[in-house]
Formats: C-alpha cells, sequence, structure tokens
C-alpha cells in the first residue's frame, strides 16, 4: 500500500512538473517497463486534470461562487413559500365560495312554467302560489324576498315579523296576509295587482316614498312608462269599452 | 274542414263559476262594439241582427272567450276550495287538455221567437286573420228559455279543441237566417286595455 502511494506520488510530482531531471528520466523508465504502469499513469492523469479543472483560482471567486449559491438557495425558499400560500389561499378561496353557494342554494327557491303549464307551489310558512304559463319565481328564504317574472297568483297567510316582499318589475309588494294576483303583463313592463283578500303595500323602487296601499276587492296598476301607479275599484270581468252610436231605424 | 264534434261539457269544477256571466247576459252589442271577457278585447265586427227599436226589441248574440290557460286556472281554484283528490284533479285536467286546448267560448242569445231561439238553429265557425278556417261546431238541441213574455234566451258553453292564434275571429250563425254569416266577432287574447283612467 505504501508502495502504490509513493507511485501516486510520483505520477503526481510528474504532472505537476515538480521533479528534477534525474527523477523524471527514472519516472519514465518506470512507466515504460509495463502497461500496467502506462495505464495507471493514464487513470492518475484523467483524475488529475479534472482536479485542475474543478479548482478554483482565487478566493474571491470562490466567495462569489458561494454567495451565488446561497442567493439561488433563498430565491427558491421564497418562491416555495409564495407557492404555499398561493394554494393555501386558493383553497380558502375555493372552500369558503363553496359554502356561499351552499348556503344561498339552501335558501334559494326557483320554480318556473313553460307556455303551456301551470305550477302550484306550498312554501315552508303555508303561503300558496299558483304560477302561470311562462312564469317564473326566486325566493330568498332567508330574507322572505321573491322575485317574480311573468303572473302569479298568492294565498299568503299573515307574518308580522318577517311580512314576504314580491319583486316583480322594479317594484316590490309587501304582502300583509292576503290573496292577490300579480301579472307583469307585457312587454313595456305594465304591472296590474288584483287584490282578493287582506291588503298589500305597492312601493315603487325608485321613489320608495311612494306607496300604494291596495285592499280587497281592488285592481292597481303600473305604468312602467310614466313610472306611476294607480288603483280602481276591481272591474266585472265582462264590460264594454266601447259603444258605438246607433242609427235609429 | 271536418265539422268537428264537440261535447258540451259541464265539467264538475265549473261549480261555482257562473256559467253565463250577469254582464254578459246585460251586455247590448252592435256593430263596432268592443268589449273585454277574461281580460280578452272582443269586437263586434258586423251583426245582421234585426233591431226593432221603435218597439223596443233587442236582439243580442254575446260572447265570451276564456283561453286554456284561464281554464285551468278556473279548475284549480276550484280544486283547492273542494280540496280535490289527486285522482279528480288529473281527470279533469285531461279532459280540459283533450277538449278545450283552445278555451272555452260562452254564447248568450236573446231572440224573439222560442223555436228559433233553440241552439239547434245555431252553429259556430272560428277563422283565423287568413279568413281560414280553424273550427267550426253545430251546437246541439236544447230548449230556449224564457226571459220576457216576448223576449227568449238561451246559451252554450262551447269548447274548443284545437289550439287558436291569438287573434281570431268567430262567427255565430243562425241555420234560419237567409245570410252567409250573422255575426262576426274579433278576438285578440290577452288585450285588454291598462290605461290610466281619466281623472
Amino acid at each position: 500500500m505504501e508502495a502504490e502511494n509513493h507511485r501516486y506520488n510520483q505520477i503526481i510530482d510528474f504532472l505537476a512538473d515538480a521533479m528534477t531531471p534525474q527523477e523524471k528520466d527514472q519516472f519514465k523508465q518506470w512507466l515504460n517497463q509495463s502497461e500496467n504502469n502506462k495505464e495507471l499513469f493514464l487513470r492518475v492523469k484523467i483524475f488529475w486534470e479534472k482536479s485542475e479543472k474543478d479548482a478554483h483560482p482565487s478566493s474571491v471567486e470562490a466567495w462569489d461562487k458561494i454567495r451565488q449559491t446561497i442567493k439561488d438557495q433563498n430565491g427558491d425558499v421564497l418562491k416555495m413559500r409564495f407557492i404555499k400560500l398561493s394554494v393555501a389561499a386558493s383553497l380558502l378561496l375555493l372552500l369558503t365560495s363553496g359554502w356561499l353557494i351552499y348556503q344561498a342554494k339552501q335558501n334559494l327557491i326557483y320554480y318556473a312554467t313553460n307556455e303551456n303549464s301551470f305550477r302550484k307551489d306550498t312554501l315552508d310558512d303555508g303561503s300558496i302560489i299558483y304560477l302561470y304559463p311562462s312564469s317564473s319565481i326566486q325566493l330568498r328564504k332567508d330574507k322572505n324576498i321573491l322575485k317574480l317574472s311573468g303572473a302569479a297568483y298568492f294565498v299568503v297567510p299573515k307574518n308580522c315579523l318577517n311580512p314576504l316582499t314580491v319583486q316583480v318589475g322594479g317594484t316590490n309588494i309587501k304582502v300583509k296576509g292576503t290573496s292577490f294576483r300579480v301579472n307583469l303583463g307585457n312587454q313595456k313592463g305594465d304591472i296590474s295587482l288584483m287584490v282578493e283578500s287582506g291588503e298589500v303595500e305597492w312601493i315603487q323602487n325608485h321613489s320608495h316614498s311612494q306607496s300604494l296601499l291596495v285592499h280587497a276587492g281592488e285592481q292597481a296598476y303600473f305604468s312602467n312608462l310614466q313610472k306611476s301607479s294607480w288603483k280602481e275599484p276591481k272591474k266585472e270581468d265582462i264590460y264594454i269599452i266601447y259603444q258605438p252610436k246607433l242609427n235609429h231605424q | 274542414m271536418k265539422t268537428r264534434i264537440l261535447l258540451i261539457l259541464l265539467f264538475s269544477f265549473m261549480n261555482g263559476f257562473p256559467q253565463v256571466d250577469n254582464a254578459l247576459k246585460r251586455m247590448q252589442l252592435y256593430e263596432g262594439s268592443v268589449y273585454v271577457t277574461y281580460g280578452h278585447r272582443i269586437t263586434e265586427v258586423f251583426s245582421e241582427l234585426d233591431y226593432k227599436m221603435g218597439v223596443g226589441l233587442f236582439p243580442k248574440t254575446n260572447i265570451a272567450f276564456l283561453n286554456y290557460q284561464q281554464l285551468v286556472l278556473l279548475m284549480q281554484d276550484t280544486a283547492k276550495r273542494e280540496q280535490w283528490s289527486q285522482e279528480k284533479y288529473m281527470e279533469a285536467r285531461n279532459r280540459l287538455k283533450q277538449h278545450a286546448p283552445g278555451g272555452r267560448i260562452i254564447l248568450y242569445v236573446e231572440r224573439f221567437d222560442m223555436y228559433q231561439t233553440n241552439n239547434k238553429f245555431f252553429f259556430i265557425i272560428i277563422r283565423g286573420n287568413d279568413e281560414n278556417k280553424i273550427f267550426e261546431y253545430q251546437l246541439p238541441y236544447k230548449a230556449a228559455e224564457l226571459v220576457t213574455t216576448d223576449v227568449f234566451s238561451n246559451w252554450a258553453i262551447i269548447d274548443v279543441d284545437v289550439p287558436l292564434p291569438e287573434c281570431f275571429f268567430i262567427y255565430v250563425n243562425h241555420k234560419m237566417t237567409e245570410h252567409l254569416s250573422d255575426t262576426k266577432f274579433l278576438v285578440e287574447q290577452n288585450a285588454a286595455p291598462l290605461q290610466k283612467p281619466a281623472e
């Protein structure tokens, strides 16, 4: 083992040009003695050249290299932290949104009819809704607000603490225990309201102070064009609106 | 062109619904009269009725119209009030679907001849805007009722078993007259005026 180490040292001295001419001649004689020696020399030479290439020429460059490595490592750490936070925030957002959607769905009821069908529904509080063709309602149970599109007939029990509000065509109908029929009749956005029993308060959104109290046996109208509402006694189902003058025969 | 055979169906859900509204009986219509029945605007386009004003005799041919949706609502109201079973409700609903998808015409007539006021002399034709025939119905025998000593009346409920357009014409004809058509009405569905009354 000692002899082998000695040979290694000699090869390294040769490669590092650290031999006297006499030692060099002796080393070359040894090298030419066998193929094994040449092979050993080549292996050490390869290792030596590689070591020389990796060696740092100066301490300044070495420090620079060390600093750069530390900087890269810090950058990776920050990047990892950012990714982790992003993932956590996304998960939180997803969970919150899911919870909100779930809650909203729990509190939301939606019914609709096509052009040839009617629908009758009974709500938790015992209210009955008859939905006319091509109509829909959307009920927020938590706020007791019902959005109506089309026409419907309501029979609603009295609820002083949390009265039902029907939103239709930009107006609000506050229900005070009653049965009534609402019709968002035409494309102009005109609304007709007919109260059969009890009373309702009809509030226009754009002028909240103006409200109309419609009692049983009255029907009320809201003109979207004039932005005004009025009421009149309920008309008969059959009535003449124009009668021509007669020529006596 | 085929004459459609219809039944005058007095459904059980008609209980409580006045078969002929008193307002329909009271109305005296002339050519050009415009009136509203159940939200539908009806115009009497022409009439060949012979008004004997000198002696105060005014014959009447008055019609009212209910569309299919209104019939279903009426049925639902009755079902609610009378607490029908699901079976009874479905039976009535199916009958409506089958016999009255076009709605219902209520006819009220007053004449001065008892024999000629029998329903068997009346027939109804419905035509579209293009005057193509959509529906025809021959009223069955039903004897006249006495209104006063000189005036006789009759009425009928006619279910229309074909879907109808938004606007259509109803001809109410009498077999014993010399006219091709006796009374023509224009029906405009859901066209009741929504106007602020004059102050």
